[in-house]
């Protein structure tokens, strides 16, 4: 493995407090990395650092072993697919491709074949003359992608490219743009505040949290074993129960639903608030204590008990952290 | 609708039209006629014989091409000072942008002569009095505000990251300008041209005060017109300052269309 892209200390600050802090981070080639996080972590920043589009207050960020820190946007071998796809309204789908390529001094010839290329694999070759406005939302997406792509950029960046598409649609894109990757190997470096968006793309995940990034690893690292409970809670369905001074955390899926309590650490009596048949399994909302929690089991399970009854769950996988003070 | 309000709108749209176009069609009258005594309304000949009169004055033509160069000029300028400092007021955040933005508004507020005597100072020091530089400063000064505030507005609606997107592509920060935002504002820059040429056609304060007895304009030559020829010279000029003007602005209008135009004129 090769490392691409090598963010060495970076901080941001804005006036008003807001930034990055002290942000290191290495990207290998051809791997998908997501910055995840909610609204105002800090992601888009990093991107936007990384694009050249906020110039750095600290640190050094380098792509192949050269130091890109103070170059402009146009000086660096990376292109970002922006929030809204920001393609340029009068131009016709065709000339959004054709800019960069023409900036690149590529004979007419070859702009043209590459820009076909290009929108044959991504299914538009029908709208090369159509203007953005005339495209719907997911076309203008793949366009975005398109004028991105056919400048071969060393690293592509996506700034929550999905955020103005409808759910259907969003999932659909989601295939496409990993089927491409897989097919170009392009470093892409993808920021997203949706969690299921990043596990189903991402090679690994940078998890970020008020500026900083609190882990790394791959969606089924991060996924089994969190390293605070702000990613716990943050990543996927995950329930804590008190216990003395430590918090337990467990999967809905963790369970098994057993017949006596064996009075230990792992088992604990419910009642149960509702059952739902989800299709494949059932979902549980149990009281313990005074927790509300949900837990999953199989589809038989809803045969078994009524709203109301008492249930006994053995807990098969679980994590433990502090209690924060 | 009753009867009595019929007859008081129609003498509401009566009296409105009649002072709206009552005077631009008796000018057109005038300009068309050969003799006409003032108690009178109608004149008493019609004729082309004052067109000849005014077309053997060779200093009214000379008048009449001035005043185009100095329109054209002074566009130009205005375009080249006002677009950068317009795109920058758009832009940027600074300390005292509002307050700059207002003295615009403020300048246009001040009684002109009073500041046109001020500038004569300084321009007879500099000495640009009589000159044509002189002239076409005066009139970019007066037609600053349109060449600021319509391409302000235009500039703000250019999103950012459309520009930043041409930047990560490859262009440079004029590139992007020319190539992405300036044709994204170009209608609103049009009408802003427009009303800087039509009002640079048309001013004759500063022109005179500054250009006299040097430089003489359209506008300019009417002042002496109304005092010492007859009142038709004066209607035919007053036609021959209106046709470029409703030419420009019937240009505009098809190249732009209604709603571009009305949508610069903050009129939705």
């Amino acid at each position: 493995m090769t490392i691409k892209l090598e963010i060495k200390n970076v901080s941001k600050k804005y006036d008003n407090g807001d930034g990055i802090q002290d942000i290191n981070l290495e990207v290998q080639a051809g791997e998908i990395l997501t910055l995840l996080g909610p609204s105002g972590c800090g992601k888009s920043t990093l991107l936007r650092s990384i694009g050249g589009f906020e110039s750095v207050t600290e640190g050094s960020i380098s792509i192949d072993n050269q130091d890109i820190t103070t170059l402009p946007p146009e000086k660096r071998p990376t292109i970002m697919v922006f929030q809204g796809y920001n393609l340029w309204e009068r131009m016709t789908v065709f000339e959004n491709l054709e800019f960069g390529l023409k900036l690149r001094k590529i004979p007419k010839d070859e702009r043209k074949n590459k820009i076909a290329d290009m929108l044959e694999m991504l299914g538009i070759s029908a709208m090369a003359q159509k203007y953005p406005q005339q495209l719907s939302g997911g076309q203008q997406q793949r366009v975005a992608i398109g004028r991105a792509l056919v400048l071969e950029p060393e690293i592509l960046l996506l700034d929550e490219p999905y955020s103005a598409l409808d759910a259907k649609i969003r999932v659909q894109m989601r295939e496409e743009l990993k089927k491409i990757q897989q097919k170009l190997k392009i470093t892409t470096i993808f920021v997203t505040h949706d969690q299921e968006e990043a596990m189903m793309l991402s090679t690994r995940i940078a998890v970020m949290k008020k500026g900083e990034i609190v882990q790394v690893g791959t969606p089924s690292e991060i996924y089994n074993s969190p390293a605070d409970i702000y990613i716990a809670s943050f990543i996927g369905q995950m329930n804590f129960l008190n216990q003395e001074n430590r918090i337990i955390a467990f999967r809905p899926e963790d369970t098994e639903f057993v017949s006596v309590n064996e009075n230990n650490s792992e088992t604990f009596d419910g009642v149960i608030q509702s059952l739902t048949q989800m299709g494949h399994y059932t979902q549980l909302f149990v009281t313990v204590a005074s927790e509300t929690i949900i837990l999953f089991g199989s589809k038989e399970v809803i045969e078994k008990y009524t709203v109301g009854s008492k249930i006994v769950f053995k807990i098969t996988k679980k994590l433990s952290f502090e209690k924060e003070k | 609708m009753s009867r009595r309000k019929f007859i008081l709108n129609f003498s509401i749209l009566f009296i409105f039209t009649f002072f709206m176009y009552g005077p631009l069609l008796n000018t057109i009258m005038l300009a068309f006629a050969t003799q006409y005594q003032a108690p009178h309304i109608i004149p008493s000949a019609f004729g082309f014989t004052w067109w000849k009169n005014v077309f053997s004055q060779g200093d009214l033509l000379q008048a009449f091409f001035n005043s185009f160069l100095i329109a054209i000029l002074a566009t130009i300028v205005s375009m080249i000072i006002c677009l950068p400092a317009a795109y920058a007021i758009a832009r940027y955040e600074f300390k005292g942008r509002s307050w700059f933005l207002f003295s615009f508004l403020l300048s246009n507020a001040f009684p002109k002569i009073g500041l046109y005597t001020a500038i004569g100072i300084i321009f007879y020091k500099l000495q640009l009095m009589g000159t044509l530089t002189g002239v076409v400063l005066i009139n970019v000064l007066n037609t600053m505000i349109f060449m600021i505030w319509i391409p302000i507005g235009a500039f703000q609606n250019v999103y950012k990251q459309q520009e930043e997107a041409a930047r990560d592509v490859g262009a440079g920060p004029i590139r992007t300008f020319f190539k992405i935002t300036f044709p994204s504002a170009l209608p609103a820059i049009i009408v802003a041209a427009m009303y800087t040429f039509l009002g640079a056609l048309d001013e004759s304060q500063g022109t005179l005060l500054v250009g006299f007895p040097q430089i003489k304009t359209m506008a300019t030559s009417m002042y002496g017109i109304i005092l010492d020829q007859s009142p038709m010279v004066g209607a035919i000029f007053a036609i021959l300052l209106i046709v470029p003007a409703i030419l420009i602005l019937w240009i505009c209008y098809k190249f732009l269309g209604k709603k571009s135009i009305l949508q610069q004129l903050f009129v939705k």
